[in-house]
């Protein structure tokens, strides 16, 4: 490998030493040489593809029709053998005694086997000849294999001698004894496979070849150029041998001739390559000889430096050509070096004029520098002007003294590090660096903390941009804001104050800008309509109003924003102030819609909505008693009016009178119970409970004060009263409660008017919540006609009767009055019942204070003592 | 002597001692194995209850013999072959048995093709043949001396006896109808010397295992023939016998058969179509009262020993020739008083008179003569109506 490197290099040492003429010669030598060297190969594998295809084609068609003629052969020779298998003649011999050879032999050898050689022979259940149309009976040696074929019956094929060339094919086909139904002997096909191919001459053979490739008939040749191999399609039980036909031809022949060729070729190729060597060389020369020349003059003009030397052009080609051009430019140059000569004198004169011009324009631009730094000093706010590296370039004097400099021009060429403190200067540098970076203005406030004083510093920075785009550096101004911070902070906390104002409110409110569109929304607004801030924000006075129209009841639906404001100019009384009331549908809210007109600039309206569900439904309930009320109070009146009537238009004797005298004196006993309920009810209601005289008493006490003074109707037992051993002690207006307890006592009588016990018991809370023992419940119980569970809901109002059929008296005020009382004693009532199962109503009243701390102390339950009272 | 063997110094003396220790041995041996009877025959042979009919009159004879003491001291016993009918393994199987020097003799079946192949290693080896049914004439003519002997008919015989049938039946043109084997040319050959002058004979061969028979009857019918001389066996012949019974009424002719057709159970076979055919066939023997004492005394053994009727054994004659055949062998044995083969052939030709099953013999084999029947013991029977056979014509 070395020694190739160092060869090659040497070449190319050479060839770079020789002079152009020597280089074409070699170059055209070498690409010719190439060129005819692949021509060559190229010739020479073309021949040889056309050689190797056409031989193919050959023993492709060879090889088919051989293959063809020994599948038909062999097919031929099976059918025969196979008959003869099958003749129940070959079945009978078997059975048969000496004497069989006169008719089998003849059968055997009447067949016509087409292959030369072959021959059948019909051998016993040993594999012992029993008649062959051989010559000489064959040898059948392999017993063990016989032995397998006779178990098995089925028709078998093997090669004799298959390393052999002269190897024999044997094919036994089974005979079957029809008596005994079993194989008794065989057929034996023997074929030498020699026979089967055809006759092979010089040029081409063919053989056999099995399965593993051994050779078992004809000869394959020693040097095999071209062979093709194919499978022979044998049927049952060749096709388990697995033989193949090759054919192969030899070409050596035609391989020599084309040895011979090339080696003609390469002899041509040198002869070509020697004539065109001396070829090149003389055009070579031809060429180079007068690049020589004009190589020789420029070097000779180089030498002396004057373009004085001349070459003679003989010839008219490009060589010619390129002498009278070389000539030409000589004389060009010579001519260009007089004409510099006199430009550089006139050059010298005029430098010497323009001196005076320069001295004018200096003193213009120091006149206008002085203008400047007027200006930029006298400006009310901090000016400065910095190079790209931030280096200041100009600041004004107030700048100047800030920094505690006297003269602007001192800080230049400083930076921010060299007149702030380190921190400040950091911050500084780093929005210089953010605004050159973005290309972009940028303006902050910041607070500033000074050694004595401090304050708000607004700073508006700018990148100073060249008309080419590129960066000069940066202009800055800064200017003190303190005061207008405070100003604006004390505007903001107004805002805060009236925010809050506007939020605690209880009504709603909604402004609207100039363009009378929705500003601000209140809290208490959109919890009233529903409506939040950012569904409305923005909206136009037409739009809310249908927003809120869409949320009213059909009946009070909002007139409109508008319409509000046109009845303030128009209406009066209430519809002069500008007012509506409407009703949300969800909720059933009740609301009064106001608008007020502002002189304030940025709000134009305010609309305001305030929330009288409450008052309206106390009008309504009012409106309802008063006609409930009067209701019940026409009934008795009438019975007393036309009862009175009748008497005084007519005489009536005195059982008569006396009757009608007693209805009248029914009816306004009911009408005075009526009435006095209503001035009760009406009294608690009004004084809630301020008239009430609150003393503490034991419950057990107040009942059976209760029980002793209550008039059993006929015919019923007192009620049973279970008793607690102990005081149970609450603070009530006695007198109220003992009305309380009887009127509950009186309805259980009267609401079970087929009898039955009513029960009183006392029930601690902390038996329901056992962390409650701050309440005492008194259940009344009877056992009477009961209600259902609507009727249950609706007992505590007033004048209602759960007895609709008139025979139970009353007035449908009693548990009204009932629930009144108790509430106000800080109670409740309990109402638990079931239809024809009787009701149970428990009244539970605080405890008072005192009660829990005398409790005796029982351990765990409060002891029972039942019985009546 | 014996306490103190180590006292004997005297070579003479061990040696006396050594020779009679193997002499015992000897001894102990001959008497302790039976003296065996070996048979080759069609056992393996679909329908064939001819070798199981020679195989019991042979075990009947042995039970016999053995019951009366045995011979030379020692019991009988069988030694069985099956050669499914083919010579060649039937030879293969007598050169088997005759390498073990306590067979004296050797059955054959009934294939003449098998005995005809046996004969000569028979006679080669020097092993007595015993033909129970084999036909073919040829069986028993081959050597002097010969070790082949029957006790049966002979084709000659046979083909004699069914000439003559159809001759009084006044038949003058036959088809003979004959199986492509060495029992068929037998037959043949012996049609050919028999054939009487005025009697018209045609032949037609099939080979063992045709079915087909059809287009042999109506070549047969063609030519004129007023009855078929049937040479087979029953699978044949009962194809034969059906083809025949399924032609038209008037197309059929009489069949006058050789005895293969009773190698099984023919009637069963055949079925019905044997009522419509007229069919007679050559016998030497049947339990019919001929010889009514000793069939009754065989018949009672017969049912004792294999709960046989005897009226239902089938291949009657192969049961009887064996039965006799074997007590001829039991008493040339006992007159030979050896089981030397040569000794025993030379008895055997020897035997003055027995009273056997199938006849009373006297000499039944000669020097020259080892046909133990003769043709007088031919007659010919139809199937009765239980059908069995039934003599038509006294002996």
């Amino acid at each position: 490998m070395l020694f190739i490197t160092q060869q090659s290099d040497r070449l190319q040492a050479r060839y770079r030493q020789l002079d152009l003429r020597g280089k074409i010669t070699v170059q055209l030598v070498s690409v010719s040489m190439i060129i005819g060297l692949l021509i060559m190969v190229a010739a020479y594998y073309a021949a040889k593809y056309q050689i190797t295809t056409q031989t193919e084609s050959i023993l492709q068609g060879r090889a088919a029709i051989e293959k063809r003629e020994i599948e038909l052969r062999l097919g031929g020779l099976l059918a025969v053998a196979q008959s003869i298998s099958n003749n129940p003649v070959t079945a009978n011999a078997l059975a048969d005694s000496g004497g069989r050879e006169i008719y089998l032999t003849p059968l055997l050898k009447s067949q016509k086997l087409e292959v030369t050689g072959a021959s059948m022979t019909v051998l016993d259940y040993r594999g012992r000849t029993v008649v062959s149309s051989a010559p000489l009976s064959p040898v059948f040696d392999t017993a063990q294999m016989y032995e397998r074929f006779m178990a098995t019956g089925l028709m078998h094929a093997t090669i004799l001698h298959p390393s052999d060339s002269n190897s024999e094919l044997d094919i036994l086909f089974p005979i079957r004894y029809r008596l005994t139904n079993s194989v008794e002997g065989a057929v034996l096909l023997r074929i030498p496979l020699n026979s089967l191919l055809a006759p092979s001459s010089e040029l081409e053979r063919s053989w056999i070849k099995d399965k593993e490739g051994r050779t078992v008939a004809g000869q394959a040749p020693m040097d095999r150029i071209f062979e093709i191999d194919t499978s022979l399609a044998l049927s049952d039980p060749l096709d388990s041998l697995q033989l193949k036909l090759a054919v192969s031809r030899d070409q050596q022949y035609l391989v020599d001739n084309l040895r011979l060729l090339m080696i003609g070729f390469l002899f041509l190729g040198v002869l070509v390559v020697l004539g065109l060597s001396i070829f090149a060389r003389a055009m070579a020369r031809m060429i180079t000889r007068p690049i020589g020349e004009i190589a020789t003059a420029a070097e000779e003009i180089a030498a002396t430096g004057r373009p004085e030397v001349r070459l003679s052009h003989y010839t008219d080609d490009e060589f010619g050509r390129m002498a009278a051009a070389f000539n030409t430019m000589i004389d060009r140059l010579a001519m260009s070096y007089a004409e510099l000569e006199q430009r550089v004198a006139a050059r010298t004169h005029d430098l010497a004029k323009s001196h005076h011009e320069v001295q004018f324009t200096n003193e213009r631009l120091r006149q206008r520098e002085l203008y400047l730094r007027a200006t930029i000093d006298n400006l009310p706010f901090f000016f400065w002007l910095k190079d790209s590296e931030c280096r200041f370039l100009a600041v004004n004097k107030l700048f100047a003294e800030a920094c505690g400099r006297s003269n602007p021009d001192e800080v230049v060429g400083m930076t921010d590090f060299d007149v702030w403190p380190t921190e400040l200067a950091q911050r500084y540098r780093a929005e210089d660096l953010k605004v050159i970076e973005t290309r972009r203005e940028r303006s902050l406030e910041e607070h500033v903390v000074g050694d004595t004083e401090q304050g708000w510093i607004e700073t508006f920075k700018k990148p100073v941009i060249c008309s080419d785009g590129s960066l000069l550096g940066t202009v800055g101004f800064a200017r003190d804001i303190s005061e207008r911070r405070i100003a604006e902070a004390h505007i903001r906390e107004h805002v805060e104050q009236l925010n809050t104002v506007f939020a605690l409110s209880p009504d709603g409110f909604v402004s609207f800008d100039q363009q009378r569109c929705v500003k601000y929304v209140s809290a208490a607004f959109s919890q009233m309509t529903g409506l939040s801030g950012n569904e409305v924000i923005g909206l136009n006075e037409l739009h809310l109003s249908q927003r809120i129209s869409e949320l009213c009841i059909p009946q009070t639906r909002f007139i409109g924003i508008s319409a509000l404001r046109d009845r303030q100019k128009s209406g009066e009384g209430a519809i002069r102030e500008g007012k509506q009331k409407i009703e949300i549908s969800s909720g059933k809210r009740v609301l009064e819609v106001g608008l007020r007109e502002t002189s304030v600039e940025s709000v134009s309206q305010i609309l305001y909505l305030r929330d009288i569900t409450h008052e309206t439904e106390i009008d309504r309930m009012k409106s309802e008693f008063l006609s409930t009320a009067a209701h019940e109070l026409r009934t008795p009146m009438a019975s007393i009016y036309g009862f009175s009537e009748l008497l005084l238009a007519q005489p009536f004797n005195e059982q008569e009178r006396h009757e009608l005298l007693a209805t009248i004196f029914k009816q306004s006993e009911l009408m005075v119970s009526i009435i006095n309920e209503l001035l009760d009810l009406a009294r608690i209601e009004s004084r809630r409970g301020k008239d009430f005289t609150i003393t503490t008493v034991d419950v057990v006490q107040i009942l059976e004060e209760v029980i002793a003074r209550y008039k059993t109707p006929e015919g019923r037992s007192k009620p049973v009263f279970e008793v607690l051993a102990i005081p149970l002690l609450v603070r009530v207006d006695r007198n109220k409660i003992t009305q309380v307890l009887s009127n509950v006592i009186s309805n259980a009588y009267k609401y079970s008017p087929n009898g039955g016990d009513v029960r009183i018991s006392l029930k601690m809370s902390e038996l329901v919540d056992p962390d409650d023992i701050s309440q005492v419940g008194i259940s009344i119980i009877d056992h009477g006609i009961g209600m259902t569970i609507e009727q249950c809901a609706r007992v505590f109002e007033r004048f209602y009767r759960a007895d609709t059929s008139g025979n139970i008296p009353g007035t449908g005020l009693g548990m009204s009055i009932v629930q009144e009382i108790v509430e106000l004693h800080g109670g409740h009532v309990l109402v638990d019942s079931a239809l024809g199962r009787g009701t149970q109503v428990t009244i539970w009243l605080p405890i008072a204070d005192q009660t829990i701390n005398e409790v005796p102390h029982y351990d765990g339950e409060i002891p029972y003592l039942g019985g009546h009272i | 002597m014996m306490n103190n063997p180590w006292c004997l110094k005297s070579s003479l003396h061990k040696a006396i001692i050594l020779f009679a220790s193997f002499w015992m041995v000897g001894a102990n041996a001959q008497s302790d194995a039976p003296i065996l009877i070996g048979i080759t025959a069609e056992f393996g042979m679909q329908n064939s209850q001819a070798a199981q009919s020679v195989e019991k009159g042979i075990l009947l004879a042995i039970d016999e013999v053995n019951q009366a003491g045995g011979l030379l001291g020692r019991k009988l016993a069988l030694e069985k072959r099956d050669d499914r009918g083919l010579p060649a393994r039937a030879v293969d199987n007598m050169n088997e048995l005759s390498a073990n020097k306590d067979v004296v003799a050797m059955f054959c079946g009934r294939f003449s093709p098998v005995a005809l192949e046996l004969a000569p290693v028979a006679n080669r080896i020097g092993l007595p043949l015993l033909d129970p049914w084999a036909a073919a004439d040829s069986i028993t003519a081959f050597a002097s001396p010969s070790f082949v002997f029957r006790l049966s008919l002979t084709d000659s015989w046979a083909i004699a006896a069914l000439l003559a049938h159809a001759q009084s039946r006044g038949m003058s043109r036959l088809a003979l109808v004959l199986p492509n084997t060495a029992w068929g040319r037998s037959s043949d050959l012996a049609v050919r010397g028999q054939q009487h002058a005025g009697v018209e004979i045609t032949r037609h061969w099939y080979n063992w295992g045709d079915t087909e028979f059809q287009p042999m009857l109506a070549k047969a019918r063609m030519e004129g023939a007023q009855a078929i001389i049937l040479v087979a066996n029953e699978t044949e012949g009962s194809l034969f016998v059906k083809q025949m019974a399924a032609l038209p009424d008037k197309q059929r002719i009489p069949i006058i058969s050789h005895w293969g057709i009773v190698g099984g159970d023919f009637s069963a076979m055949v079925g019905e179509s044997l009522d419509s055919v007229d069919l007679v066939v050559v016998q030497t023997f049947g339990f019919n009262g001929a010889r009514a004492q000793k069939e009754k005394q065989v018949a009672t053994k017969l049912y004792e020993r294999f709960g046989i009727d005897a009226s239902m054994l089938q291949g009657q004659v192969g049961f009887a020739h064996a039965y006799d055949l074997t007590h001829l062998l039991a008493l040339a044995i006992k007159k030979a008083n050896s089981i030397d083969r040569a000794e025993i052939r030379k008895s055997l030709e020897q035997i003055k008179s027995y009273n056997g099953l199938v006849r009373h013999y006297t000499q039944p084999f000669s020097p020259t003569d080892h046909e133990a029947l003769d043709r007088s013991q031919l007659y010919l029977a139809r199937f009765g109506v239980n059908r069995n056979l039934l003599p038509i014509k006294a002996k």
